[in-house]
Protein backbone atom coordinates (compact mmCIF):
# COMPACT_ATOMS: atom_id res chain seq x y z
CA UNK A 1 0.00 0.00 0.00
CA UNK A 2 1.44 3.14 -0.98
CA UNK A 3 -0.45 5.28 1.79
CA UNK A 4 0.84 5.45 5.16
CA UNK A 5 -1.64 4.47 7.62
CA UNK A 6 -1.12 7.00 10.64
CA UNK A 7 -1.59 6.23 14.44
CA UNK A 8 -5.32 8.56 14.18
CA UNK A 9 -6.36 6.38 11.85
CA UNK A 10 -5.12 3.14 13.48
CA UNK A 11 -7.15 4.45 16.89
CA UNK A 12 -10.25 4.91 14.32
CA UNK A 13 -10.16 1.17 13.16
CA UNK A 14 -9.30 -0.31 16.87
CA UNK A 15 -12.83 1.55 17.87
CA UNK A 16 -14.32 -0.26 14.63
CA UNK A 17 -13.08 -3.40 15.14
CA UNK A 18 -14.62 -3.36 18.71
CA UNK A 19 -17.97 -1.52 17.67
CA UNK A 20 -19.81 -5.05 17.27
CA UNK A 21 -18.38 -6.78 19.67
CA UNK A 22 -15.16 -7.33 22.16
CA UNK A 23 -12.04 -8.85 20.78
CA UNK A 24 -8.53 -9.29 22.15
CA UNK A 25 -4.99 -7.71 21.39
CA UNK A 26 -3.89 -10.78 18.85
CA UNK A 27 -7.32 -10.25 17.03
CA UNK A 28 -7.51 -6.55 16.70
CA UNK A 29 -3.93 -6.65 15.60
CA UNK A 30 -4.49 -9.06 12.90
CA UNK A 31 -7.51 -7.07 11.45
CA UNK A 32 -5.55 -3.57 11.65
CA UNK A 33 -3.02 -5.38 9.59
CA UNK A 34 -4.76 -6.24 6.64
CA UNK A 35 -4.25 -2.64 5.95
CA UNK A 36 -1.53 -1.53 7.83
CA UNK A 37 1.71 -2.64 7.91
CA UNK A 38 2.12 -1.88 12.03
CA UNK A 39 4.05 -3.44 15.11
CA UNK A 40 3.22 -4.91 17.88
CA UNK A 41 5.24 -2.09 19.84
CA UNK A 42 3.48 0.38 17.95
CA UNK A 43 -0.12 -1.02 18.61
CA UNK A 44 0.16 -1.72 22.01
CA UNK A 45 0.99 2.02 23.07
CA UNK A 46 -2.04 2.66 21.04
CA UNK A 47 -4.45 0.57 22.86
CA UNK A 48 -3.04 1.48 25.88
CA UNK A 49 -3.49 5.58 25.13
CA UNK A 50 -7.21 4.39 24.19
CA UNK A 51 -7.91 2.51 27.27
CA UNK A 52 -6.39 5.61 29.27
CA UNK A 53 -8.68 8.09 27.79
CA UNK A 54 -11.43 5.69 28.58
CA UNK A 55 -12.96 5.03 25.00
CA UNK A 56 -12.06 1.23 25.68
CA UNK A 57 -12.38 -1.02 28.90
CA UNK A 58 -10.46 -4.33 29.44
CA UNK A 59 -11.73 -8.02 31.12
CA UNK A 60 -10.35 -11.17 31.52
CA UNK A 61 -11.54 -14.04 30.13
CA UNK A 62 -10.14 -17.59 30.18
CA UNK A 63 -9.28 -19.28 26.68
CA UNK A 64 -7.98 -22.85 26.72
CA UNK A 65 -6.50 -23.26 30.05
CA UNK A 66 -4.95 -19.25 28.96
CA UNK A 67 -6.06 -15.61 29.96
CA UNK A 68 -7.01 -13.21 27.44
CA UNK A 69 -7.62 -9.68 27.60
CA UNK A 70 -10.49 -8.59 25.97
CA UNK A 71 -11.43 -4.70 25.20
CA UNK A 72 -14.57 -3.44 25.02
CA UNK A 73 -16.01 0.45 23.51
CA UNK A 74 -17.20 2.16 26.63
CA UNK A 75 -20.15 4.73 26.19
CA UNK A 76 -17.04 7.43 25.70
CA UNK A 77 -15.62 5.32 22.88
CA UNK A 78 -18.76 4.92 20.96
CA UNK A 79 -19.08 8.83 21.38
CA UNK A 80 -15.95 8.90 20.18
CA UNK A 81 -16.62 6.61 17.14
CA UNK A 82 -20.01 8.15 16.45
CA UNK A 83 -17.53 11.70 15.71
CA UNK A 84 -14.38 10.17 13.92
CA UNK A 85 -17.45 8.44 11.63
CA UNK A 86 -18.44 12.04 10.73
CA UNK A 87 -15.18 13.16 10.63
CA UNK A 88 -13.68 10.17 8.14
CA UNK A 89 -17.09 10.99 5.91
CA UNK A 90 -15.89 14.86 5.41
CA UNK A 91 -12.53 13.59 5.04
CA UNK A 92 -13.59 10.93 2.17
CA UNK A 93 -16.01 13.12 0.71
CA UNK A 94 -13.18 15.66 0.55
CA UNK A 95 -10.77 13.61 -1.35
CA UNK A 96 -12.89 11.77 -3.64
CA UNK A 97 -14.64 15.08 -4.72
CA UNK A 98 -11.14 16.46 -5.29
CA UNK A 99 -9.86 13.07 -7.02
CA UNK A 100 -12.90 12.98 -9.15
CA UNK A 101 -12.83 16.60 -9.90
CA UNK A 102 -16.61 17.69 -8.14
CA UNK A 103 -14.79 19.47 -5.65
CA UNK A 104 -12.42 22.67 -6.24
CA UNK A 105 -11.56 26.01 -4.91
CA UNK B 1 14.74 -17.99 19.56
CA UNK B 2 12.20 -19.74 21.87
CA UNK B 3 9.11 -17.88 23.24
CA UNK B 4 10.62 -17.97 26.99
CA UNK B 5 13.96 -16.44 25.96
CA UNK B 6 12.28 -14.39 23.83
CA UNK B 7 9.72 -13.13 26.78
CA UNK B 8 12.82 -12.97 29.32
CA UNK B 9 15.12 -11.24 26.79
CA UNK B 10 11.99 -8.48 26.28
CA UNK B 11 11.40 -8.27 30.37
CA UNK B 12 15.24 -7.47 31.09
CA UNK B 13 15.05 -4.35 27.81
CA UNK B 14 11.76 -2.96 30.01
CA UNK B 15 13.40 -3.18 33.78
CA UNK B 16 13.83 0.91 32.92
CA UNK B 17 9.70 0.79 33.31
CA UNK B 18 7.76 1.25 36.72
CA UNK B 19 6.81 -2.77 37.87
CA UNK B 20 2.80 -2.21 36.73
CA UNK B 21 3.57 -0.96 33.33
CA UNK B 22 5.89 -3.52 32.83
CA UNK B 23 4.03 -5.96 34.13
CA UNK B 24 1.24 -4.98 31.59
CA UNK B 25 3.41 -4.91 28.70
CA UNK B 26 4.57 -8.33 29.61
CA UNK B 27 1.21 -9.69 29.56
CA UNK B 28 0.27 -8.43 26.33
CA UNK B 29 3.16 -9.95 24.60
CA UNK B 30 3.03 -12.98 26.62
CA UNK B 31 -0.66 -13.46 25.31
CA UNK B 32 0.44 -12.72 21.76
CA UNK B 33 3.50 -15.35 21.72
CA UNK B 34 1.05 -18.22 23.50
CA UNK B 35 -1.62 -17.00 20.41
CA UNK B 36 1.55 -17.76 17.83
CA UNK B 37 2.29 -21.10 19.15
CA UNK B 38 5.40 -22.69 19.98
CA UNK B 39 6.84 -23.07 16.70
CA UNK B 40 7.01 -19.11 15.48
CA UNK B 41 9.40 -17.09 14.69
CA UNK B 42 9.41 -14.69 17.24
CA UNK B 43 12.28 -12.51 16.58
CA UNK B 44 9.95 -12.08 12.92
CA UNK B 45 6.69 -11.84 14.43
CA UNK B 46 7.48 -9.26 17.06
CA UNK B 47 11.09 -8.02 16.64
CA UNK B 48 14.00 -7.32 18.35
CA UNK B 49 13.68 -7.35 21.77
CA UNK B 50 16.14 -4.39 22.50
CA UNK B 51 13.83 -2.69 19.12
CA UNK B 52 10.35 -3.29 21.05
CA UNK B 53 11.54 -1.86 24.05
CA UNK B 54 13.08 1.59 22.32
CA UNK B 55 9.48 1.64 20.00
CA UNK B 56 7.53 1.27 23.47
CA UNK B 57 9.81 3.56 25.55
CA UNK B 58 9.20 6.05 22.84
CA UNK B 59 5.39 5.61 22.06
CA UNK B 60 4.01 4.98 25.47
CA UNK B 61 3.18 7.71 28.00
CA UNK B 62 4.58 6.29 30.81
CA UNK B 63 3.12 7.84 34.05
CA UNK B 64 6.63 8.52 36.34
CA UNK B 65 5.49 9.70 39.42
CA UNK B 66 5.63 5.88 40.84
CA UNK B 67 9.10 5.45 39.71
CA UNK B 68 10.88 8.74 40.94
CA UNK B 69 13.76 7.08 43.22
CA UNK B 70 17.02 7.39 41.32
CA UNK B 71 18.12 4.71 43.14
CA UNK B 72 16.18 2.28 41.28
CA UNK B 73 17.34 3.61 37.88
CA UNK B 74 21.43 3.97 39.19
CA UNK B 75 20.69 -0.30 39.92
CA UNK B 76 20.68 -0.47 35.94
CA UNK B 77 24.17 -1.30 35.60
CA UNK B 78 24.18 -0.50 31.80
CA UNK B 79 23.53 2.86 30.81
CA UNK B 80 22.60 2.98 27.39
CA UNK B 81 21.91 6.53 26.07
CA UNK B 82 17.95 5.68 26.38
CA UNK B 83 18.28 4.95 29.99
CA UNK B 84 20.63 8.61 30.48
CA UNK B 85 17.17 10.11 28.60
CA UNK B 86 14.94 8.44 31.06
CA UNK B 87 17.09 9.29 33.87
CA UNK B 88 17.13 12.92 32.73
CA UNK B 89 13.40 12.83 31.95
CA UNK B 90 12.62 11.28 35.71
CA UNK B 91 15.18 14.04 37.44
CA UNK B 92 13.29 16.80 35.74
CA UNK B 93 9.72 15.11 36.91
CA UNK B 94 11.19 14.51 40.76
CA UNK B 95 12.30 18.84 40.65
CA UNK B 96 8.89 19.78 39.63
CA UNK B 97 7.54 17.48 41.93
CA UNK B 98 9.74 18.99 44.82
CA UNK B 99 7.15 22.16 44.85
CA UNK B 100 4.32 20.38 45.17
CA UNK B 101 2.49 20.13 48.21
CA UNK B 102 0.40 17.23 49.19
CA UNK B 103 -3.00 18.14 50.71
CA UNK B 104 -5.69 16.05 52.26
CA UNK B 105 -8.46 14.65 49.67
CA UNK B 106 -11.02 16.94 48.36
CA UNK B 107 -14.17 16.54 46.13
CA UNK B 108 -14.91 20.57 45.70
CA UNK B 109 -13.11 23.55 44.87
CA UNK B 110 -14.01 27.02 45.44
CA UNK B 111 -11.88 29.69 44.65
CA UNK B 112 -10.62 33.62 44.32
CA UNK B 113 -7.71 34.56 42.26
CA UNK B 114 -6.94 37.84 40.89
CA UNK B 115 -4.16 38.11 38.61
CA UNK B 116 -2.88 34.44 39.08
CA UNK B 117 -3.69 31.50 36.43
CA UNK B 118 -5.50 28.70 37.48
CA UNK B 119 -4.70 24.86 36.34
CA UNK B 120 -6.45 21.45 37.39
CA UNK B 121 -4.46 18.60 36.09
CA UNK B 122 -4.45 14.97 36.60
CA UNK B 123 -2.12 13.74 39.75
CA UNK B 124 -1.10 10.45 38.16
CA UNK B 125 -0.58 9.26 41.54
CA UNK B 126 -4.06 8.95 43.17
CA UNK B 127 -3.07 12.14 45.27
CA UNK B 128 -4.13 15.61 46.00
CA UNK B 129 -1.25 18.59 44.89
CA UNK B 130 -1.32 21.67 44.55
CA UNK B 131 1.83 24.07 43.54
CA UNK B 132 2.56 27.50 43.87
CA UNK B 133 5.64 29.92 43.75
CA UNK B 134 5.39 32.44 46.50
CA UNK B 135 7.20 34.78 46.76
CA UNK B 136 7.27 39.23 47.36
CA UNK B 137 6.48 39.44 43.88
CA UNK B 138 3.29 37.18 43.39
CA UNK B 139 -0.32 37.75 45.10
CA UNK B 140 -0.02 36.06 48.75
CA UNK B 141 -2.69 32.78 48.21
CA UNK B 142 -4.28 31.02 51.23
CA UNK B 143 -4.64 27.20 50.30
CA UNK B 144 -6.55 24.84 52.58
CA UNK B 145 -8.94 21.73 52.81
CA UNK B 146 -11.83 21.98 54.82
CA UNK B 147 -14.46 19.77 54.91
CA UNK B 148 -13.03 17.46 51.49
CA UNK B 149 -13.38 21.42 50.16
CA UNK B 150 -10.53 22.87 48.68
CA UNK B 151 -10.42 26.35 49.41
CA UNK B 152 -8.10 29.07 47.60
CA UNK B 153 -8.62 32.93 48.77
CA UNK B 154 -6.45 35.90 47.70
CA UNK B 155 -5.22 37.61 50.68
CA UNK B 156 -5.37 41.24 50.45
CA UNK B 157 -4.59 42.42 53.74
CA UNK B 158 -1.14 41.12 54.03
CA UNK B 159 2.04 43.58 53.66
CA UNK B 160 3.40 42.66 50.21
CA UNK B 161 6.93 44.42 50.05
CA UNK B 162 6.46 47.50 48.00
CA UNK B 163 8.85 47.31 45.67
CA UNK B 164 11.21 50.09 44.96
CA UNK B 165 10.87 52.65 41.97
CA UNK B 166 13.11 50.97 39.58
CA UNK B 167 12.31 47.53 40.70
CA UNK B 168 8.26 48.39 39.70
CA UNK B 169 9.53 49.38 36.54
CA UNK B 170 11.85 46.37 35.87
CA UNK B 171 9.08 43.86 36.94
CA UNK B 172 6.44 45.92 35.22
CA UNK B 173 7.70 44.02 32.05
CA UNK B 174 6.22 40.96 34.02
CA UNK B 175 3.24 41.98 34.92
CA UNK B 176 1.16 40.31 31.84
CA UNK B 177 2.93 36.57 32.58
CA UNK B 178 0.91 35.85 35.45
CA UNK B 179 2.00 33.57 37.92
CA UNK B 180 -0.06 30.32 38.16
CA UNK B 181 -1.70 28.28 40.88
CA UNK B 182 -1.56 24.27 39.63
CA UNK B 183 -3.95 21.84 41.37
CA UNK B 184 -3.51 18.24 41.18
CA UNK B 185 -5.86 15.35 41.71
CA UNK B 186 -6.36 11.84 40.48
CA UNK B 187 -7.48 11.47 37.33
CA UNK B 188 -10.65 9.25 38.51
CA UNK B 189 -11.45 11.47 41.44
CA UNK B 190 -15.07 13.27 40.52
CA UNK B 191 -15.45 17.09 41.63
CA UNK B 192 -18.32 17.55 43.10
CA UNK B 193 -18.76 21.22 43.27
CA UNK B 194 -16.06 23.53 41.25
CA UNK B 195 -16.67 27.64 42.08
CA UNK B 196 -14.77 30.38 41.51
CA UNK B 197 -13.62 33.89 40.15
CA UNK B 198 -10.62 35.33 38.47
CA UNK B 199 -10.59 38.60 38.11
CA UNK B 200 -7.61 38.70 35.48
CA UNK B 201 -6.15 35.26 35.28
CA UNK B 202 -6.52 32.11 33.12
CA UNK B 203 -8.02 29.13 34.16
CA UNK B 204 -7.15 25.37 32.15
CA UNK B 205 -8.69 22.46 33.14
CA UNK B 206 -7.51 19.16 31.83
CA UNK B 207 -9.39 16.03 32.29
CA UNK B 208 -11.00 16.45 34.66
CA UNK B 209 -14.88 15.46 35.65
CA UNK B 210 -16.64 18.03 37.58
CA UNK B 211 -20.54 18.31 38.37
CA UNK B 212 -21.92 21.70 39.34
CA UNK B 213 -19.65 24.41 37.77
CA UNK B 214 -19.17 28.25 37.81
CA UNK B 215 -16.36 29.79 36.85
CA UNK B 216 -16.57 33.63 36.54
CA UNK B 217 -13.40 35.11 34.51
CA UNK B 218 -12.68 38.65 33.63
CA UNK B 219 -9.92 38.87 30.98
CA UNK B 220 -8.56 36.20 31.00
CA UNK B 221 -8.95 32.83 28.93
CA UNK B 222 -10.40 29.21 29.82
CA UNK B 223 -8.80 26.20 27.90
CA UNK B 224 -11.03 23.36 28.82
CA UNK B 225 -9.72 19.58 27.17
CA UNK B 226 -10.35 16.26 28.00
CA UNK B 227 -12.76 16.84 30.50
CA UNK B 228 -16.66 16.15 31.40
CA UNK B 229 -18.85 19.30 33.10
CA UNK B 230 -22.13 18.67 33.81
CA UNK B 231 -24.32 21.46 35.28
CA UNK B 232 -21.78 23.92 34.34
CA UNK B 233 -21.77 27.93 33.99
CA UNK B 234 -19.06 29.20 32.82
CA UNK B 235 -18.77 32.92 32.03
CA UNK B 236 -15.71 35.26 30.42
CA UNK B 237 -15.93 38.84 30.01
CA UNK B 238 -12.68 39.79 28.06
CA UNK B 239 -11.30 36.19 27.54
CA UNK B 240 -11.57 33.66 25.02
CA UNK B 241 -13.09 30.35 25.47
CA UNK B 242 -11.07 27.07 24.19
CA UNK B 243 -12.86 23.69 24.67
CA UNK B 244 -11.82 20.57 23.32
CA UNK B 245 -12.29 16.75 23.38
CA UNK B 246 -15.07 17.06 26.08
CA UNK B 247 -18.16 16.52 26.76
CA UNK B 248 -20.65 19.11 28.21
CA UNK B 249 -23.94 18.36 30.33
CA UNK B 250 -26.71 21.15 30.59
CA UNK B 251 -24.22 24.28 30.84
CA UNK B 252 -24.52 27.69 30.12
CA UNK B 253 -21.71 29.30 28.40
CA UNK B 254 -21.24 32.95 27.96
CA UNK B 255 -18.91 35.20 26.69
CA UNK B 256 -19.08 39.04 26.56
CA UNK B 257 -16.45 40.11 24.25
CA UNK B 258 -14.31 36.88 24.13
CA UNK B 259 -14.30 34.34 21.11
CA UNK B 260 -15.15 30.67 21.18
CA UNK B 261 -13.31 28.03 19.84
CA UNK B 262 -15.04 24.34 20.24
CA UNK B 263 -14.15 21.05 18.86
CA UNK B 264 -14.68 17.45 19.35
CA UNK B 265 -17.38 17.79 21.76
CA UNK B 266 -20.42 16.58 23.12
CA UNK B 267 -23.02 19.03 23.92
CA UNK B 268 -26.21 18.04 25.77
CA UNK B 269 -28.97 20.78 26.79
CA UNK B 270 -25.94 23.79 26.78
CA UNK B 271 -27.03 27.43 26.06
CA UNK B 272 -24.48 29.24 24.52
CA UNK B 273 -24.52 32.91 24.32
CA UNK B 274 -21.97 35.12 23.18
CA UNK B 275 -22.32 38.99 22.85
CA UNK B 276 -19.45 40.51 20.40
CA UNK B 277 -17.39 37.53 20.48
CA UNK B 278 -17.50 34.82 16.99
CA UNK B 279 -17.84 30.98 17.30
CA UNK B 280 -16.69 28.49 15.70
CA UNK B 281 -18.09 24.81 16.38
CA UNK B 282 -16.74 21.93 14.70
CA UNK B 283 -16.69 18.51 14.48
CA UNK B 284 -19.20 17.87 17.46
CA UNK B 285 -22.27 16.14 18.68
CA UNK B 286 -25.16 18.61 19.52
CA UNK B 287 -28.16 17.52 21.71
CA UNK B 288 -31.01 20.10 22.03
CA UNK B 289 -28.45 22.84 22.49
CA UNK B 290 -29.32 26.77 22.16
CA UNK B 291 -26.87 29.62 20.54
CA UNK B 292 -27.14 32.67 20.55
CA UNK B 293 -25.02 35.54 19.03
CA UNK B 294 -25.63 39.67 19.14
CA UNK B 295 -23.07 40.69 17.15
CA UNK B 296 -20.42 37.96 16.28
CA UNK B 297 -20.31 35.83 13.67
CA UNK B 298 -20.62 32.01 13.98
CA UNK B 299 -19.57 29.26 11.88
CA UNK B 300 -20.51 25.37 12.14
CA UNK B 301 -19.25 22.38 10.80
CA UNK B 302 -19.00 18.64 10.69
CA UNK B 303 -21.70 18.63 13.32
CA UNK B 304 -24.16 15.47 14.44
CA UNK B 305 -27.32 16.84 15.77
CA UNK B 306 -30.23 15.19 17.55
CA UNK B 307 -33.32 16.51 19.43
CA UNK B 308 -34.25 20.18 19.07
CA UNK B 309 -31.20 22.74 18.61
CA UNK B 310 -31.59 26.55 17.78
CA UNK B 311 -29.19 28.63 16.61
CA UNK B 312 -30.19 32.68 16.53
CA UNK B 313 -27.98 35.61 15.14
CA UNK B 314 -28.90 39.40 15.70
CA UNK B 315 -26.32 40.80 13.87
CA UNK B 316 -23.58 38.83 12.31
CA UNK B 317 -23.55 35.47 10.12
CA UNK B 318 -24.02 32.60 10.20
CA UNK B 319 -21.99 29.16 8.26
CA UNK B 320 -23.23 25.62 8.48
CA UNK B 321 -21.76 22.76 6.66
CA UNK B 322 -22.80 19.65 7.20
CA UNK B 323 -21.72 16.08 5.25
CA UNK B 324 -24.17 14.36 3.54
CA UNK B 325 -24.86 11.93 5.87
CA UNK B 326 -25.58 14.45 8.69
CA UNK B 327 -28.07 16.35 6.52
CA UNK B 328 -30.31 12.82 6.36
CA UNK B 329 -30.07 13.14 9.26
CA UNK B 330 -31.43 16.63 10.24
CA UNK B 331 -34.46 18.58 10.08
CA UNK B 332 -33.53 22.53 8.95
CA UNK B 333 -35.84 25.40 9.18
CA UNK B 334 -33.59 28.80 8.00
CA UNK B 335 -34.72 32.16 8.55
CA UNK B 336 -33.34 35.56 7.66
CA UNK B 337 -35.15 39.07 8.10
CA UNK B 338 -32.45 41.68 6.97
CA UNK B 339 -29.29 39.02 5.53
CA UNK B 340 -29.36 37.24 2.70
CA UNK B 341 -30.32 33.52 2.69
CA UNK B 342 -27.74 30.86 0.65
CA UNK B 343 -27.52 27.24 0.34
CA UNK B 344 -24.87 25.14 -1.37
CA UNK B 345 -23.23 28.75 -2.40
CA UNK B 346 -26.99 29.35 -4.31
CA UNK B 347 -28.30 32.45 -3.00
CA UNK B 348 -32.09 32.44 -2.45
CA UNK B 349 -34.73 34.49 -3.54
CA UNK B 350 -36.81 33.81 -0.10
CA UNK B 351 -36.38 34.37 3.30
CA UNK B 352 -36.93 30.73 4.64
CA UNK B 353 -35.71 27.49 3.44
CA UNK B 354 -36.74 24.14 4.78
CA UNK B 355 -34.59 20.81 4.75
CA UNK B 356 -36.14 17.35 5.77
CA UNK B 357 -33.55 14.96 5.93
CA UNK B 358 -35.11 11.60 4.99
CA UNK B 359 -33.21 9.77 8.66
CA UNK B 360 -34.65 13.02 10.57
CA UNK B 361 -33.89 12.59 14.06
CA UNK B 362 -33.48 16.29 14.99
CA UNK B 363 -34.94 19.78 14.16
CA UNK B 364 -32.35 22.30 13.96
CA UNK B 365 -33.94 26.00 13.06
CA UNK B 366 -31.58 28.63 12.32
CA UNK B 367 -32.57 32.51 12.11
CA UNK B 368 -30.93 35.91 11.69
CA UNK B 369 -31.90 39.17 11.62
CA UNK B 370 -29.33 41.40 9.87
CA UNK B 371 -26.32 38.97 9.34
CA UNK B 372 -26.71 36.57 6.01
CA UNK B 373 -26.96 32.44 6.59
CA UNK B 374 -25.01 29.97 4.57
CA UNK B 375 -25.73 26.56 4.30
CA UNK B 376 -23.78 23.40 3.38
CA UNK B 377 -25.63 20.59 2.87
Amino acid sequence: MYFPVSSPLIEFLILGILEREDSYGYEISQTVKLIANIKESTLYPILKKLEKSDFLSTYSQEYQGRRRKYYSLTEKGKEQLFSLKNDWSTYTETINGIIEGSIRK
Amino acid sequence: MKKEDYLQALEKELSVLPQAEKQEIMDYFTEYADELGEEANFLEELGQPAEVAKDLLTNLEVDWTGKNKLGELDQSVVQSPLQHLLRQVTQERSQTQANKKEVAPFNKIDYQLSSVDLRILPSGDGRFYYSYQQDDTTPQLDVQVVDKKLVIRTLKDTKTKEPNFTLKIFSFHFLSSNTTLTIYLPKDQELLELMGQSTCGDVQLEYLHAHNCQLELGSGDVTIHHSQLQDSTLQTLSGDIAVKQSRIEQGQITTTNGDCELFHLILKQVKLNSLNGDVELAHSMIENTDIQLSNGDISLANIGLLGQATLHNANGDTELKLTKEQAQQVTITAKVTGGDLSVNGQDLETTTFHHTGDKSQANLTVSNANGDISLYL
